[in-house]
């Protein structure tokens, strides 16, 4: 082949596929009609007896996707394990193999709907349990939970924190997720520091709340270290929980007034993004590298947003060297009335197999929702339980770690964000548009939020 | 009248004096730009290696350097994220993918410099067009086919050593790098072999490959270095320890909850020793090969 036919030829190679992608979509296709209204999910109760075969689950091995590989809660998890494998009255063995992080773990199980590699229990947040009940892998647990021989009695689903328990049921009334614990999104406040900065009470209204964070920067700014300079008040990082828990404290939530679709341009969603834009421009608010908690221990910042679950971070950073000794606990976001806390349910979930597996499956979960194995894993994880008897047979931790008990107290404030397939993708949305919020002007922020609701009305309507 | 450019005096042709201090200025402004890009490639590592020895308010401070040295970092690193499974386990992936790599690669390499065939300069036309195409573009591809042939033959891929090292024994960086330098291989030498009775497969093993020590040190330079730091792949394939290579190892270090970055600079410290010991090793051919072939990286 000459080289000028060569030439040519690499051209067409290069030029093909993007003519082909650019001339991909008709733009004489007519725009999407809107998805039609739908009324918001009923309460759980089952119409008509369960369908939960009466099969045999002895002896039946299965496999269980987690988030929890390293550390105490990695060891905890690993025990609980060996203990439900050697106890349990069917012989049943349970095979707990680590996956990483929760969007590790969503990528292996997206993965594993392709090639088919599913396992027979995984843990996630509702919405991907979501996405995956749409494609057909995932069980309505809702037909052992209400079984006459497998299931719980009313006494049992009473115990269930109401928040959690329904956190885990999808738009269309499916139980695709059982909760086994919660944490909380909540401030960590640096009480010792506020009262030598003269403030007697952690902040119950926004205004304390700027106050208090706008003095810890001025008193950084005002002594010798010139390394926390520009720190002080309280660390701003954008991600979709940390906006869903002020704009629960200032009485809102993602929602329209119907809950059929997200409105992100409600008056609570402006009023934390116009809150934000004025901590960030007057300096009290900073963003940091990485999680905030050398910084928290060290008086860099008075306030940082985080999960209750993450507590045991902040403990080993007060105890490591360079940290000062200061006393420090869970508050609320503050705003109106007590303010609020985004409340996390860590939910597992069933994957259809056949009968004997997803049997086994569930048995495991209840034995690992019950009350005894429950305050086992708070133990070991720093998670708060979902069943209110379990905090029963946690005198001695909670006497150990005063602070995780703070988090008992916190948990009737939880709110939870929206469990649709859609808000996966809504919640990287989210923290865009509040990043560009900060690095934007103040009258761009109802523009934004209009491109925030547009694009989260597109990822509903295609989840739909 | 001397042609030398400048005499012992700094007097040129002409008699005109060359200004000896604006050479110095020349090259010492020369020298100051190269450290300064030597600096700035180093500088992470030195980065690296002292968080790794920080405690962890330090290592998420402003400090550079740690106040105290903390070697135990290695050790629980090495014990807490599994290496030793995880290390034996990329021993086993780079070998058997640098082994395959280069086999096919100098094979279809020669073909395609040596062996007239009809379609030789098309076909090697549409394989050069594949490199302009991002890797992560045939990540989910790559994913269906080895989940199908995992499927229909007799031996699994997911979670298992097939999946891991197939899909990159065929590198066409390697085979471009091969066939240009094999191309250069004078004629002659092929007619004094076929003389002496040898065939293509003779004359490669006995002529080429020996001559071509330089370049097939850039493949497994560049081939270990890939394979060894590889993490979205396997972590897409495997789901299970067995097969898991180094790289996993480091997630370990980060959490829902939060991130230990001393023990994760420990842990990439850990990784790339082989790497360094690898390229200590063949630095020169790597050098001479990437000079000789005016190619960069």
């Amino acid at each position: 082949m000459s080289k000028k036919y060569f030439a040519w030829f690499l051209v067409l190679a290069l030029a093909l596929p993007i003519l082909l992608t650019a001339c991909g979509t008709s733009a004489t296709e007519a725009p999407p009609e809107p998805p039609p209204p739908t009324e918001a999910p009923p309460a759980p109760e089952p119409t008509e007896a369960p369908m939960v075969p009466k099969v045999d689950p002895s002896g039946q091995t299965i496999t269980f996707w987690h988030v929890w590989g390293s550390g105490t809660t990695g060891e905890g998890l690993t025990a609980l394990v060996d203990e439900f494998n050697a106890t349990n009255e069917w012989g049943i063995t349970v095979e707990a193999l680590d996956q990483g992080r929760h969007s590790d773990n969503e990528d292996a199980m997206n993965a594993a709907v392709q090639s088919g590699d599913l396992p027979n229990v995984t843990v996630a947040y509702t919405n991907a349990l979501d996405t995956w009940y749409q494609v057909g892998v995932m069980a309505d647990m809702n037909d052992f939970v209400y079984d006459d021989d497998w299931g719980f009695s009313d006494a049992e689903i009473e115990d269930f924190y109401e928040g959690v328990w329904n956190n885990g049921i999808n738009a269309a009334g499916a139980r695709v997720g059982f909760p086994h614990g919660q944490s909380l999104n909540v401030l960590f406040y640096n009480h010792t520091w506020a009262q030598e900065l003269g403030f007697a009470n952690p902040p119950t209204t926004k205004a304390e709340f700027k106050e208090q964070a706008c003095a810890a920067t001025a008193a950084n700014a005002a002594d010798d270290d010139p390394d926390n300079d520009g720190m002080g008040g309280f660390v701003l990082y954008t991600g979709a929980s940390n906006v869903a828990t002020w704009a629960f404290a200032f009485g809102g939530d993602f929602y329209n007034e119907a809950g059929t679709g997200y409105d992100f341009t409600q008056p609570a969603v402006q009023e934390v993004a116009e809150y934000w834009k004025e901590l960030w421009d007057e300096g009290c608010a900073f963003a940091t590298e990485s999680y905030p908690n050398p910084e928290f221990a060290t008086r860099k910042t008075l306030f940082t947003a985080s999960s209750t679950a993450g507590y045991t971070y902040q403990v080993s950073a007060f105890e490591a060297e360079g940290a000062i000794a200061d006393t420090w606990g869970f508050i609320a976001f503050p705003g109106v009335g007590d303010g609020a806390v985004d409340a996390y349910a860590q939910n597992s979930a069933i994957v259809l197999s056949n009968p004997e597996q997803e049997l086994a499956s569930w048995l495991f979960l209840r034995w690992f929702t019950s009350a005894e194995t429950m305050a086992k894993w708070v133990a070991a994880s720093a998670y708060h339980p979902t069943r209110a008897s379990t905090i029963d047979l946690l005198d001695d931790y909670i006497a150990a770690n005063p602070l995780w008990a703070e988090g008992i107290e916190l948990m009737p404030l939880g709110v939870a964000e929206p469990g649709w397939s859609s808000y996966g993708s809504v919640r990287r949305d989210v923290g865009d548009t509040f990043s560009a919020i900060l690095q934007g002007d103040v009258a761009d922020i109802p523009g934004l939020l209009a491109e925030l609701n547009a694009a989260a009305a597109e990822a509903l309507e295609e989840t739909s | 009248m001397d042609n030398s450019a400048q005499d012992h005096k700094g007097r040129g042709k002409q008699g005109r004096k060359y200004p000896v201090l604006g050479s110095v200025m020349q090259n010492s402004l020369t020298y100051l730009i190269l450290i300064f890009g030597a600096f700035l490639a180093v500088i992470p590592f030195i980065w690296m290696l002292s968080t790794s020895v920080m405690t962890l308010p330090e290592a998420s401070g402003i400090r550079f350097f740690p106040s105290e040295i903390h070697l135990e970092n290695y050790v629980n690193a090495w014990k807490e994220a599994q290496f030793a499974e995880y290390f034996w386990n990329s021993v086993q992936i780079t070998l058997i993918t640098l082994t395959g790599q280069i086999t096919f690669s100098v094979l279809a390499a020669y073909a395609f410099a040596r062996v007239n065939f009809p379609g030789r300069d098309l076909i090697f036309g549409v394989m050069l067009s594949t490199m302009m195409i991002p890797a992560m573009v045939l990540i989910i591809p790559n994913f269906l086919l080895v989940t199908w042939l995992g499927r229909i033959g007799p031996l699994p891929w997911l979670n298992n050593w097939p999946a891991l090292t197939v899909p990159f024994m065929g590198s066409v960086f390697s085979i471009f790098l091969l066939r240009q330098f094999f191309a250069q291989v004078p004629d002659e030498l092929f007619d004094a072999a076929q003389i002496d009775g040898a065939g293509h497969l003779r004359f490669l093993t006995t002529v080429v490959l020996p001559l071509a020590k330089a370049p097939l040190m850039v493949i497994v330079v560049l081939s270990f270095m890939g394979s060894w730091n590889a993490l979205a792949w396997p972590m897409l394939v495997t789901n299970s320890p067995e097969w898991r290579p180094i790289a996993v190892g480091l997630l370990n270090f980060i959490t829902e909850a939060g991130q230990r970055i001393n023990m994760m600079m420990a842990g990439a410290v850990i990784t790339i020793i082989p790497i360094l010991i690898l390229y200590f090793f063949t630095q020169k051919q790597f050098t001479e090969s990437i000079a000789r072939s005016g190619l960069k990286g």
